[in-house]
């Protein structure tokens, strides 16, 4: 299972969640995080947290080849893309719940859906915390990586991260 | 405009005179630098365009003059427009033979992705003339290049020069679309550039900065954003120019896989690499194959002769491949599957490998790698968000089978096309 499957059984899982890009781009990520045979391309970290090149084309890819529609609504003064899955995509979909990593996946949209409601700014958290603790970082070296990329760690955003993180069973990793 | 004093202006056919400073001038003497003028900027564009024979050269002394303007209408101070400017010059530095063509050579060579631009860096670092040149100021281009925080810079001030180079409205961008449609005479890549760079302005506080444009510049960015798809629709994707790039890709991998290209010239870290690649360029890269024997002679004296593999099948996946799975596939068909198949193919219709290529092909509406900005009422948003032409994200999606011109090969693929995605393609043989 790949970017292109795990994108599409997130949408599938959390059909009514109106998943934007950036939204999608943290979820993989965390989905890489949290499942080891979910096979995600290379992140790399930018500012707004990790940000992979080949997970945008794949979503493009989705939409070009008609498995997802790309909407525009209005999002306070500016306007946003949702994604949601065509009826092709619905069906391809269904053809992989039958996969080990489905579940992992429904779990994860639950979880994350249930903790932040799929806020961008939560999500990015997270994924930059997951990304800060990976492989046991040290702590001071946590610290001196999220300086290096300009990242402003403020304790009430950092404490929203974890929790997400803690739900998906990731505080440790 | 260059801050240090000025010691020479080149002539330049898009920009008039490019005034360059004395540190500038030594760099783009480096015999690495020079080099330049051996690389073809669209590598195999003139089996298309006959006159497409510009190079990285030109293309990188447009670069840093454009860089330098920009940088002064961002309100950088001399020494940081110095080093934008010298980031700008130095950026392509790193190309191999035949520009992007020799990024998967390279991969092959070194079991690995190996960018341009990691090789750049490696000749900033270690080539003597380019280094003894730049002296300090290596280590801050370098920053800007790789979008890391450059030494001394506030967060903003790095993030914004390295927009400038690279990011959604860049100079690298802003310079080759006019420069390859001048070259080869089409008029697709043209957009108001003045009134582009008149309007450029930076978004953000002082942590992240980003380069976007003022309301005013709203007609520039779309003809801009316009010219970007239509380069992509009708030059760099033409059909003909990609079969011409992948025939030259299979004569350099082949050249890899017979001996003729390796050692040093292609082995990042090893001690004589920066001064061995810095011997390659298109021309003597193309002699030495061609004159190596083998099937990678072979290959190049083909492109040589233009006795191109044609068009035998191409798919519009969207609309004729009815099957979601078989679509599917297609859509995630990476280089390795596509030549997995095209061996399959091969086999299937008894010829040569390198006689079927399949090739996958996106052109994209916007920018993948993020949005261009523009302030309207004091607020950045997105252009594409807010265009009155389209808002589409989407690419758009081709899918070719190249072989012999010949009945029997274009039946064959359509036999095969309709067994492997269910496309009834006989009609088309």
């Amino acid at each position: 299972m790949d970017a292109f499957d795990g994108i599409m059984l997130m949408l599938h899982c959390g059909r009514d969640a109106r998943l934007g890009r950036t939204a999608i781009q943290k979820l993989v990520y965390l989905a890489g995080c949290k499942i080891p045979s979910l096979a995600i391309p290379p992140y790399r970290m930018q500012y707004y947290g990790p940000f992979s090149e080949e997970v945008g084309q794949a979503l493009e890819k989705l939409v070009s080849f008609s498995f997802i529609s790309e909407e525009k609504e209005p999002a306070g003064p500016h306007e946003a893309y949702s994604y949601s899955l065509t009826a092709d995509g619905s069906e391809m979909a269904r053809r992989m719940a039958a996969a080990p990593e489905y579940q992992e996946i429904r779990s994860l949209m639950d979880g994350c859906g249930a903790a932040c409601g799929f806020g961008v700014a939560a999500l990015s958290y997270a994924s930059k915390i997951a990304y800060l603790t990976r492989e046991g970082m040290p702590y001071p070296e946590a610290v001196r990586r999220a300086e290096d990329l300009d990242w402003s760690l403020y304790p009430g955003s950092v404490a929203d991260g974890i929790r997400i993180l803690e739900g998906l069973g990731l505080a440790d990793a | 405009m260059p801050s240090a004093p000025l010691s020479k202006s080149i002539h330049d056919p898009l920009y008039g005179f490019i005034d360059l400073t004395g540190t500038e001038i030594r760099v783009i003497d480096s015999a690495a630098f020079r080099r330049l003028h051996r690389i073809k900027q669209i590598s195999q564009a003139h089996a298309v365009y006959p006159s497409a024979h510009h190079t990285r050269f030109e293309h990188s002394l447009g670069v840093c003059h454009l860089a330098g303007r920009v940088a002064g209408r961002l309100g950088f101070d001399a020494e940081k427009a110095g080093i934008v400017r010298m980031a700008g010059l130095l950026h392509d530095v790193g190309h191999g033979p035949f520009s992007h063509l020799f990024e998967p050579v390279m991969e092959k060579a070194n079991g690995g992705p190996v960018s341009h631009e990691d090789i750049s860096k490696a000749i900033i670092r270690d080539d003597p003339e380019i280094s003894g040149a730049l002296g300090g100021m290596a280590e801050k281009v370098i920053a800007v290049l790789d979008r890391k925080p450059v030494p001394g810079w506030d967060t903003g001030d790095s993030t914004l020069a390295a927009d400038v180079i690279s990011g959604p409205l860049d100079v690298d961008r802003m310079d080759y679309l006019r420069r390859d449609s001048y070259h080869i005479g089409v008029s697709y890549g043209r957009f108001d550039m003045n009134q582009l760079i008149h309007t450029i302005t930076a978004t953000g506080g002082s942590g992240e900065r980003r380069v976007c444009i003022d309301v005013k510049g709203w007609g520039a960015a779309e003809e801009y954003r316009l010219a970007r798809y239509l380069m992509h629709a009708q030059v760099y994707q033409h059909h003909t120019i990609i079969i011409a790039n992948r025939m030259c890709l299979a004569a350099l991998e082949e050249a890899v896989d017979e001996g003729v290209l390796g050692g040093d010239e292609v082995s990042v870290g090893a001690p004589g690499f920066v001064a061995a690649y810095g011997r390659m360029d298109d021309q003597s890269i193309h002699d030495r194959v061609l004159e190596s024997g083998g099937l990678a002679s072979r290959l190049m004296e083909r492109i040589q002769r233009r006795d191109l593999l044609k068009r035998v099948c191409e798919v519009y996946p969207d609309r004729e491949v009815q099957d979601p799975a078989a679509r599917l596939r297609m859509a995630k068909m990476g280089s390795a599957e596509q030549k997995r198949m095209a061996a399959g193919i091969a086999e299937e219709l008894r010829v040569p490998e390198h006689d079927i290529v399949v090739h996958s092909s996106h052109i994209p509406v916007n920018h993948s790698e993020g949005q261009i900005l523009m302030i309207i009422k004091g607020v950045p948003r997105r252009l594409n968000e807010s265009s009155s032409i389209t808002s589409n994200n989407a690419s758009i999606s081709r899918f070719y089978v190249f072989g012999r011109d010949e009945d029997r090969i274009r039946k064959g693929v359509a036999g095969y096309m309709e067994s492997e995605f269910g496309l009834d393609r006989k009609k088309d043989s």
